[in-house]
């Protein structure tokens, strides 16, 4: 197995003795996109800016194709990065905002194969209508592709996108994420995205880091997370909507969700270690079934919102244990005060410390699929 | 509460026509979203409701009762804008009870009305704190609980969620669909977001150009949208716009490499090859499926180009000539599959004259 792309090693950082990074491991393979999703502050934009090189770390350790990086300036790294925040030359127009790296001491390339590359990656971004325009009379997402271009001309070993559509909007976004889909396809580079929102993360990556505090809560692909999520922080950013969590404590053998349903235990793969303070049960919302009310051996609740999305609803249903929001199969029909109840299917439970958030039920990970 | 009608409402500004012959009644306790690009003109037919842009011509009734001549203040509208300004110096209970107090309705009143509120928006802890003790969604439901205290005709919502952090803007958009049920008062709602448009209208107006595009309950504006503009601004990911070119005898799916249709395997129906006027075909992403490479059936498929997985729905696009289109399918996706193929549902074709822009069926064509 040759050396990922780029792996960062116990990366510590602090700005004014608040620490942004606390130890962040983490590896990104050659021609993957990944997501760094997290909440505002989790330390997302400080991972780019040490993986680019911008700051200089506390402590850890930057390799890119397995070379230790962590001395060598910027202009050296051969990573390129976006912002969010388009940092275009107004004085030049777009062709030549886009050429400008290349015509860098360091890049130092032929007119005729700076207007080639130009004119290949304008194309790939439908901007070749724009490059002879200046930058001031361009729209938002425009511009934005733009500043995409000149980051992708000089087709760098790794392509860093921090919070890079969330200044756009919602149709602008969309558009944009299958189109860095295709360039990534076409341009076979390595992406490293960092996002807040999770639609954003998924619809473009092919694994997800969940960061928080400053370290990787969790890596994987969507379905690994799916199948195994490590805390309940990983849950609550995961899963559209969301993963389902309900007070429970633990009898006979089950964990008896509050007002409701106990789950064998033993359908859970057992525990990892026992919980300090009480548990709370989760759920992904796809595996939890709505049913009619008090049907034996489930738990109650009363439907607090609909959500309509058109071809489908949502439905929040709060209960004694907590609340859950889900997308309803076609053909239940509900209305906001209904009562109803729901039952978790074998299997389909995991189980969180209440006082750590971490996971204590063994998955195995067919029956939690 | 009450019943608005705009009748042939037309605002002017100088020479720009910012409304234009917009008719729509509001029912008693509906929850209705004006829709719409910026610079559309929602916002303007909301202010002219609220009494503060004047109607350059037509009427704006109440129960039936015209409105135009008077201000805003006499017309017990309850307006709640991006930005919530509370009073920073009283508390969340005084803050809300203001409408009244000002009004000088009696204690006792006031005291009933506000333990009504507090049920409703669960306001309970946070009576006795100071608007700056909340966060952002919670101080925009205070004002919600303060502007409908007083029972207003009707609520008038100007983009309410648009500055509220997204992770907020979730939460506070449940939050509204359960309690204006529960309040059961007439809404009014301005919004550019779809989104919250469809999650929370009983009936959404769409508007383009200062009119009226189509006013619809939501799953009629997603299923039957009149035009290619209606079509692409409801939904996500957006539905797919496809050219039908001549081809020969029959007609072919995109431009350049496009796709021949075969009627009678497509589900294609034959009046759109017979139609002498060029068509789009609409096709909203969920309408189209993954499906293995080597199924031969009948209908449209083609090469899938790129796949990956979105919780447990599978997104994907595939070319048709140069355009790039996109798929969801949501259809639980067990091991990723060796999904190579994209099948078209004929159920969610929508066909559009490509020159108008307007929907077309069997029974409207020309």
């Amino acid at each position: 197995m040759t050396a990922p792309m780029l792996s960062l090693k116990g990366l510590v950082k602090s700005y004014k003795r608040k620490p942004a990074l606390r130890g962040l491991d983490l590896d990104v393979a050659d021609n993957e996109i990944f997501a760094l999703l997290g909440p505002t502050g989790a330390g997302k934009s400080s991972t780019l800016l040490a993986t680019a090189g911008l700051i200089d770390l506390d402590g850890g350790s930057v390799h890119l194709c397995g070379r230790d990086v962590t001395d060598i300036d910027p202009s050296g790294r051969d990573v390129s990065i976006v912002f969010e925040g388009f940092n275009l030359l107004p004085v030049l127009d777009v062709k030549d905002n886009i050429a400008f790296a290349l015509r860098s001491p360091t890049y130092r390339e032929t007119e005729d194969e700076i207007a080639r590359r130009v004119g290949r990656t304008a194309e790939l971004l439908r901007i070749s209508h724009l490059l002879d325009r200046d930058v001031g009379t361009l729209s938002g997402g425009e511009r934005q592709r733009v500043a995409i271009a000149r980051a992708l001309v000089r087709r760098p070993k790794l392509f860093l996108l921090d919070e890079p559509l969330s200044a756009l909007d919602l149709k602008l976004r969309e558009g944009l994420r299958a189109e860095l889909r295709q360039i990534h396809r076409q341009h076979r580079s390595t992406m490293l995205y960092a996002t807040h929102d999770y639609h954003g993360a998924i619809a473009i990556a092919d694994r997800i880091g969940i960061i928080d505090g400053g370290t990787i809560q969790q890596a994987g692909t969507i379905a690994e997370i799916y199948a195994r999520p490590a805390s309940v922080f990983v849950g609550k950013l995961i899963g559209s909507p969301s993963m389902a969590f309900f007070e429970a404590s633990i009898e006979d053998g089950k964990a008896r969700l509050a007002g409701g349903q106990g789950v064998e235990l033993a359908s859970l793969g057992g525990l990892a270690g026992r919980p300090e303070r009480g548990i709370v049960v989760g759920v992904w919302p796809e595996d939890l079934e709505i049913v009619a009310p008090d049907t034996p051996g489930t738990t109650g609740g009363r439907v607090y919102a609909i959500d309509n999305r058109g071809f489908e609803r949502a439905v929040q249903v709060n209960g004694p244990a907590g609340s859950f929001r889900k997308v309803l199969a076609s053909g239940i029909d509900l209305k906001q005060n209904d009562a109803c109840a729901f039952r978790i299917p074998p299997g389909a439970a995991f189980l969180f410390d209440a006082a750590s958030g971490k996971r204590i039920s063994q998955q195995n990970g067919e029956a939690a699929r | 509460m009450a019943e608005i009608r705009l009748e042939n409402l037309n605002i002017e500004f100088g020479a720009f026509k910012a409304v234009q012959d917009v008719n729509l009644t509001v029912k008693n306790g509906e929850f209705v979203v004006y829709l719409g690009p910026s610079g559309c003109g929602k916002t303007t037919t909301l202010r002219s409701i609220a009494g503060l842009v004047n109607a350059t011509s037509g009427d704006i009734r109440f129960d039936g009762r015209r409105v135009n001549e008077l201000s805003a203040s006499e017309r017990n509208i309850a307006m709640v804008f991006q930005f919530v300004s509370l009073y920073p110096h009283l508390k969340i209970r005084q803050n809300i009870a203001f409408p009244l107090k000002a009004r000088g309705v009696a204690k006792a009143e006031i005291a009933r009305k506000l333990d009504w509120v507090t049920e409703i928006f669960k306001l309970g802890d946070d009576l006795d704190r100071y608007p700056g003790a909340l966060p952002p969604g919670a101080r925009q439901k205070v004002a919600l609980a303060r502007a409908v205290i007083r029972d207003p005709a009707v609520l008038l919502l100007d983009e309410p969620l648009s500055a509220i952090d997204e992770q907020f803007r979730e939460e506070m958009r449940w939050e509204l669909g359960h309690l204006q049920r529960q309040l059961g008062v007439t809404t009014i709602y301005v919004t550019h977001d779809q989104r919250e448009a469809m999650s929370l209208a009983d009936r959404i107006v769409l508007m383009s150009d200062g009119r009226i595009v189509q006013v619809a309950e939501p799953d009629a504006m997603f299923f039957e949208p009149v035009s290619v503009f209606a079509g692409q601004f409801i939904g996500s990911p957006s539905m797919n716009l496809i050219d039908l070119v001549p081809n020969g005898d029959g007609l072919a799916l995109g431009k350049e490499g496009g796709v021949r249709l075969t009627p009678e395997k497509d589900g294609v129906p034959p009046w759109v090859l017979k139609s002498r006027r060029p068509l789009k075909m609409g096709i909203r992403p969920l309408n189209i499926h993954l499906v293995e490479p080597q199924r031969q059936a009948d209908g449209i498929d083609l090469p899938v180009d790129d796949v990956y997985s979105v919780g447990r729905e599978r997104f994907f696009t595939f070319r048709i000539g140069d355009a790039l289109c996109q798929g969801v399918d949501k259809r639980d996706a067990k091991a990723g599959g060796t999904a190579g193929r994209v099948r078209f549902l004929p159920q969610g074709f929508l066909f559009f004259d490509a020159d108008t822009g307007r929907r077309v069926t069997g029974e409207t064509m020309p």
